[in-house]
């Protein structure tokens, strides 16, 4: 009977980890510098212009924000973080298959996102969580050439 | 302890099921019943012509044509943004086609997440009832057997995916491993085979604003009278991409008019009843800064030659943008933005579809702002294509466009 219940606790706890994200498995907007590159490695230093309009880079350069790519899942992630070391956005350009939100918004995943808005087969815009601790994640493009984003609005500088 | 492990069970069955807590969402209950549109006819062409028919069945005004395969009439989206033929299986079923599923398999997703997978098998795919165009061999359709993003509840039982390169590695069911040559290239007789035109006219809604329109697919390319390429700016691919869908380079001059450099790429896209521009693009066009676009202090422009009007409209915003072929100025379309909100680009509600007429069309930037020195891309949907009567060409080469 002990194992029974020693197999029964080791699936509870998968469980947990799975649809909880607690078990230290996700990095993801909200999380810092140093969680991040403990999870995929050390990142290169990217210019900020490479995933911010013009403006919006020299906005955030000038609040002290910095910006990595990192090697996530297949896709290379861009990931911005505040002057606090703490990711407030992360966009992959141009892959090819649709990033998952599940890389992007870590230990909400296992929640469920609210619609902010749909185009049939070229967009979709959902928030998980809510309040400060909300995430927004957004998909637009094509087949082939799909460009994703996620962030928070709390977080950003 | 004995009271713990009577409760196993229980705590088992609880956590087999909150897996199921967070996604899903469709409820319970019988499935919506399937929406039917009317066979996509058009009064007698010649033959090489296939009529375009628009629908607000699955948004507004999309457009769509009645393809026969196998002598069955499907109403599939008429779409530029993909490559390749697209049906539900439980459509082909329903007409009496069973193709038997085989290890030819394909799988993959759209930008909202529905998905398309299934097997590809052959064939006769025409373009009319009879007397118009029809595959020489069986032609290779992807027969979408568990995707989500054409449902059996929808009005469109597929895709009809227009998109055209000299390379198909970005289509629909790209990867290389499934043959999927666009319709064009596996069309009967080699005068056809080479490119088509699409003839789109616009009627404007009696909101004053949006359009819905008609049109039709002309095969062939300088192979009849009525597919001649005379008179057409033609942008030719940039032959560093493998693009499937047809793209106007910024080399060749972007569609919207960008102030810092207009390095990336509009994608002409019948799929999608919106635009995605740059940020900067829209606050270009519209005559005010980016950043006043970002927290829409907006205020009515002074004197341009691109924009004619930018004002609130039921919430969201009227602009009036001009496009470019080249350097030349030669259109100007009206669209109404997303109803106001506070974030810095245009994210709206679904609610945002009831603030907007019949028909009415939304702009909003994209998603992700692409960056020139990324090559970023543009959708230039059917706002665009139906600002006014427009004809453009698609072929293996690049794609041209005529303004009678």
């Amino acid at each position: 009977m002990k194992k029974a219940l020693l197999i029964l606790f080791s699936i509870l706890l998968a469980q947990i980890c799975v649809y909880g994200g607690v078990c230290g498995a996700w990095a993801a907007v909200g999380d810092t510098y140093n969680v991040m590159a403990q999870k995929y490695g050390a990142p290169a230093r990217v210019p900020l212009k490479r995933a911010f309009a013009p403006a919006q880079a020299e906005r955030l350069w000038n609040a002290g924000a910095k910006n990595y790519s990192f090697k996530i899942g297949g896709f290379t992630v861009y990931a911005a973080f505040n002057s606090s070391g703490v990711c407030f956005r992360m966009v992959a350009l141009h892959s090819r298959t649709l990033p998952p939100a599940s890389i992007f918004v870590g230990r909400l995943a296992g929640t469920r996102p609210k619609v902010l808005s749909r185009i049939p087969r070229r967009a979709i815009a959902l928030q998980y969580g809510a309040g400060a601790n909300a995430v927004i994640y957004r998909s637009f493009g094509l087949p082939g050439n799909f460009n994703v984003e996620a962030y928070s609005k709390a977080l950003e500088p | 302890m004995r009271r713990l492990i009577r409760l196993i069970p229980a705590i088992f069955l609880l956590f087999l099921w909150l897996p199921g807590c967070g996604g899903g969402g469709g409820g319970g209950g019988t499935p919506p019943a399937p929406v039917s549109l009317a066979i996509c006819n058009s009064p007698a062409g010649p033959s090489n012509t296939m009529p375009v028919c628009f629908s607000g069945a699955d948004g507004p005004d999309i457009p769509y044509v009645t393809v026969y395969i196998d002598g069955k009439p499907f109403n599939l989206l008429l779409d530029t943004g993909v490559t390749g033929i697209l049906v539900n299986q439980s459509a082909l079923q329903a007409a009496g086609i069973n193709m038997a599923p085989n290890s030819n398999t394909f799988s993959g997703s759209f930008a909202d997440g529905t998905t398309f997978s299934g097997f590809v098998n052959g064939a006769q795919v025409s373009t009319l009832a009879s007397g118009g165009l029809s595959t020489t061999s069986n032609f290779q359709i992807a027969v979408d057997t568990g995707g989500n993003a054409f449902p059996s509840s929808s009005a469109l039982q597929g895709d009809f995916g227009m998109g055209l390169s000299s390379s198909v590695s970005f289509g629909l069911f790209g990867g290389g491993a499934v043959p999927t040559p666009s319709l064009v290239q596996g069309i009967e007789n080699g005068n056809f085979n080479n490119g088509f035109l699409m003839q789109l006219s616009p009627g404007l809604n009696g909101d004053g604003y949006s359009y819905s329109g008609s049109g039709q697919l002309i095969f062939g390319l300088n192979s009849q009278p009525d597919n001649s390429t005379s008179g057409f700016s033609f942008f030719p691919n940039d032959p560093s991409q493998t693009q499937s869908y047809p793209v106007i380079d910024s080399e060749s001059g972007g569609l919207s008019k960008n102030p810092s450099g207009n390095k990336y790429k509009s994608i002409l896209d019948t799929g999608s009843n919106f635009i995605f521009m740059e940020n900067s693009a829209i606050a270009n066009a519209a005559g005010i800064g980016e950043n006043a676009l970002a927290s829409h202090e907006y205020q009515l422009p002074s004197s341009t030659p691109v924009i004619g009007s930018i004002t609130l409209v039921k919430g969201g915003l009227n602009l009036s943008v001009g496009f470019y072929t080249g350097s030349v100025f030669d259109s100007r379309a009206s669209f109404v933005t997303s109803p106001n909100d506070s974030s810095a680009n245009f994210e709206f509600p679904a609610s945002a579809f009831t603030g907007v007429p019949s028909g009415g069309y939304i702009l909003i930037s994209n998603a992700v702002n692409p960056q020139p020195d990324d090559g970023g891309l543009e959708l230039m949907g059917l706002p665009y294509l139906l600002t006014q009567p427009m004809y453009w060409q698609v072929s293996p080469y690049g794609i041209g466009i005529k303004f009678p």
